[in-house]
Formats: C-alpha cells, structure tokens, sequence
C-alpha cells in the first residue's frame, strides 16, 4: 500500500510542480487532438448533413461504411498510414511520418465516422420531426440543413465530445506513426506506456491522473451541456 | 359525386378556381386511399373537408399542400400561389416563440422594419404575448394550435390549409382560432380546412367537400349541404350514425 501511495504522492508533486516535460507532453497531447477535432467536425458534420438531408446514390452504403468505421482497430489506422507515409511509401515525399501532423491525421481518420455517424443519428431524429412543418413553411433543403444543425447543437456537442473522448485516450495508431519521440511526438498515452515499461512509474501516473480528469472534464461538460440544453435549448 | 355548384357542366367562365383535380388518386401500398376525385374549389372564401375517420381528408389536404404526390390523376393549382399547410400534429422549433414566428419570415426573405411590430400584434391578437419569450414546445395544446396557425398566417400566404385546427381546444381557444379564421379569409386569404366538427363548419365553412372512404359524397354550397342534401350518407353523417 505504500509502494502506491509513494507513486501518487511523487505523481501529484509532478503536477503541482508544473514539470515542463509533463506540461510539454500534456499541450502537445491536446494541440494533436483538438486539431484532429476541429478537421472531424469540419467534415464530419456537413457529411452527417448530407446524408440526411440528401437522397444521393450511396448514401445508405456511406452510413455502413461510417458505422462499421466507428470500431476502426487504431493499430491497423496506425500501420496502413505508416505504409503510405514511410519513406518507401505512395505518400512518402510529404515526410510527414513521425510528425504530430500525422498524428493529428491517424486521430482525424478514427474519430470522423464516431462524429458523423453519431451525427447522422441525431440529426435523423431532428428531421423526422420537422421535415413536415419546415417544408411546409416554405423551408428549402439549405434552410432545412441549417435549422436542424442549429437545433440539435446540444446533442451535437455531445457527439463531438465523444470523438475528442476518442482522440484523447487513443494510443494503438499514433505511437506507429508518431514513433513516441521525446520533445517532438510524445503524447500522453504514448508517454504512459513508455514510463509504465522503464518503470518510471511517477510520470505514468500523473499522466493517467491528468488524463482521467480530462475525460471527467469531458463528461462532466457533456452532463453540464444536457443541462443547458433543457434550460437554453426551449426543448 | 353530388354537385350542385361545382360540376364541371356548371361551369361559369367568370369564377376563378384555385384548385383543379381530374381523377385524383392515391395509393398506399395496395390500398386506395383516395379513389378518382374531381373537383373544384374557388379562390376565395372557406372550403371545408368534412368526413368520418379513414376518409383520406388529410391525406387530401397534404396533396393539396404538395407535401404527398398522388399517385394517379391531376391536381391544377393556380399559379404562384402561396400555400401554407398548418398539420393538427403541432411541431415547433427547439426555440422560443417569438423566435418560432421570426423563423418562417426569414426563410421566406420578409424582412422589413414592421417584422417585430406583426410578430406582436400576431401574438397578442392570440392572447399568447406574454409567452413570447416561454419555450414554443411547453405551451399548450391549444396554445400551440394557436401559435401553428399564427406561424402559417405571418408569411402572408394565399391558402391556408389547415387540419383539424381546433382539435382538442377548449372553447376559448377554439373561438379565437374561429376568428383568426374569418379574419383571414376576409382579408382575402382561401382557407381549406378539415374537421370532424359539425358545428364549426356550420360557423365558418362557405363550401363542403365530404368524404367517405375515399371518394367525393358531396361537394356543394353550405346551405345545400346542411339542408338540402338528397345523400343518406350525408343525412346520416349530419345525425351522428355510424357510415358503412
């Protein structure tokens, strides 16, 4: 019992101490994820949009494949882009490989199908209540689109927080491309398995620590946010 | 089909219809819901859709809107017409009500300084001004039948169709609905409305379209269709029995 109260107890010094490595690895962590986030939404969105919206060839093809996507193994994410970014690779002349850009990349290709297939639920929801009412106020399919973005934007929020749950923990894809380096592509749960195996196990654990409050962090807007929804929504 | 005033013979070059079928028909599935309807209804006035449960009145009131395409026969609409179909399953945006009547002005490009100033006179003409800011989806049921008919009118259409738009309401809110009404078709706006309700279409109609199990009994003048009328289904349905 000891043994686990020194290892916290070192673990919540590194944290109060603000250890820049620590800090280092934690900004770059969240910088790769959010930007991942912000390019899922930026094309997750307008697709979940789309495919309600529109009736186009495909479409219920395009809802399987981002279904099944949804449950993407990281490593094969993580091995297929090695293959195509290594220097012997299709897309080896971009040298990205072993950058946070591929990083933010392997992150963007798992959580896309989490947010545009949890999106097209919602929204399908959405639409099967007003499509009548909307158009028969006069409602083209542009209005319709925007109206249901907007009316949904609690529960969408939460679909999007569900991807950067995602990015957060994801571990399986980036230490293949990332290559974990020290001061360049280390991330948080890259770092965790690192330290766990050199049995530095002080800075593992105040990244888990660091990294369960941010998932608490995430849930807790997420219920906080269904909160707001009922108060701001008019549901 | 019984006619007095609408059958095609009869037709006077000078009255202007609105609305023109020719063999409307609608199925779902196997079923025929609507079988070969002919008729006419003028572009001025309150035309009433009237019939027991199952009769395809609202089926026929959403092909008149366009919101269902029959799938047999023609239906002529006067051209740029302005149609707004108000459903009896009232729906709102997840927005407040004044946001609710702003939003199908938008849509539609009315914008003008008096926007404001006609969304409360709208509201308080339904006595709903001091909900203005309360959520569209927690007023009433007969608040939201209100505020339906308020959120059609708004934009200025030249129809207004309107299912069973006093369902469920308490006099109260049902008189001001009935009033809204007549306003509305005074100021020149067509009103086509279904409803189960006798009485009310005694109070408002002009013209009555009847339907039973499909098809077209009768369609005439209210006066006729209330006195006049040689059809039992007509005479049985006016003294609440039960139609085979």
């Amino acid at each position: 019992m000891d043994y686990f109260f020194q290892i916290f107890s070192k673990a919540i010094n590194l944290i109060l101490e603000a250890d820049s490595d620590l800090f280092e690895i934690i900004f770059l962590s969240l910088k790769v994820s959010l930007t991942a986030l912000f390019f899922s939404c930026l094309i997750g969105l307008p697709i979940a949009a789309l495919c309600v919206i529109k009736c186009f060839f495909g479409r219920n093809i395009l809802i399987i494949i981002l279904n099944s996507l949804m449950g993407l193994p990281p490593v094969l994410v993580g091995l297929v882009l090695y293959l195509i970014f290594s220097k012997s690779g299709p897309l080896g002349f971009f040298e990205i490989l072993y950058t946070p850009t591929i990083m933010t990349l392997a992150q963007f290709i798992l959580i896309v199908p989490i947010i545009a297939s949890m999106s097209i639920q919602v929204l399908e929801q959405i639409l099967n209540e007003y499509e009548e009412m909307l158009t028969s106020i006069g409602a083209n399919k542009k209005d319709i689109a925007l109206t249901i973005l907007w009316d949904a934007r609690f529960p969408l929020v939460t679909c999007v927080l569900a991807g950067l749950g995602r990015a957060l923990s994801e571990v399986g894809a980036i230490i293949i491309v990332g290559g974990n380096i020290a001061h360049h592509t280390r991330v948080m749960t890259t770092s965790i398995a690192l330290e766990t195996s050199k049995g530095n196990l002080e800075l593992a654990v105040s990244l888990g620590l660091i990294l369960i409050f941010l998932s608490l962090s995430i849930n807790a807007t997420v219920s906080a946010l269904k909160k707001l929804s009922k108060e701001f929504s008019y549901d | 089909m019984t006619s007095n005033i609408y059958c095609e013979k009869k037709i006077n070059s000078k009255i202007k219809f609105l609305i023109r079928t020719k063999n409307l028909t609608h199925k779902i599935k196997a079923k025929e819901i609507l079988s070969n309807l002919n008729f006419q209804i003028l572009q001025t006035g309150i035309s009433c859709i009237m019939g027991p449960n199952g009769a395809g009145k609202s089926i026929l009131l959403k092909i008149i809107s366009g919101l269902i395409v029959p799938t047999a026969g023609t239906l002529s609409i006067k051209k740029d017409c302005k149609m707004i179909y108000v459903s009896q399953n009232t729906i709102f945006l997840r927005r407040s009500v004044y946001q609710n009547l702003v939003y199908p002005l938008k849509i539609n490009n009315i914008f003008s300084k008096t926007v404001h100033e006609k969304i409360i006179n709208f509201l308080e003409i339904s006595d709903l001004v001091k909900f203005k800011n309360h959520s569209a989806r927690n007023l009433s049921i007969g608040q939201q039948q209100l505020l339906a008919v308020i959120r059609g009118l708004i934009i200025e259409p030249n129809v207004l169709l309107l299912d069973e738009p006093c369902s469920n309401l308490d006099p109260k809110s049902a008189n001001i609905i009935e009033k809204i009404i007549k306003n509305s078709s005074k100021s020149g706006i067509k009103i086509i409305f279904v409803t189960h309700d006798i009485l009310q279409v005694k109070r408002l109609a002009d013209d009555i379209i009847f339907l039973h199990n499909g098809e077209i009994i009768e369609h005439s003048k209210k006066s006729f269709f209330f006195n006049e009328s040689k059809c039992n289904q007509v005479k049985n349905y006016l003294n609440g029995k039960l139609l085979k």
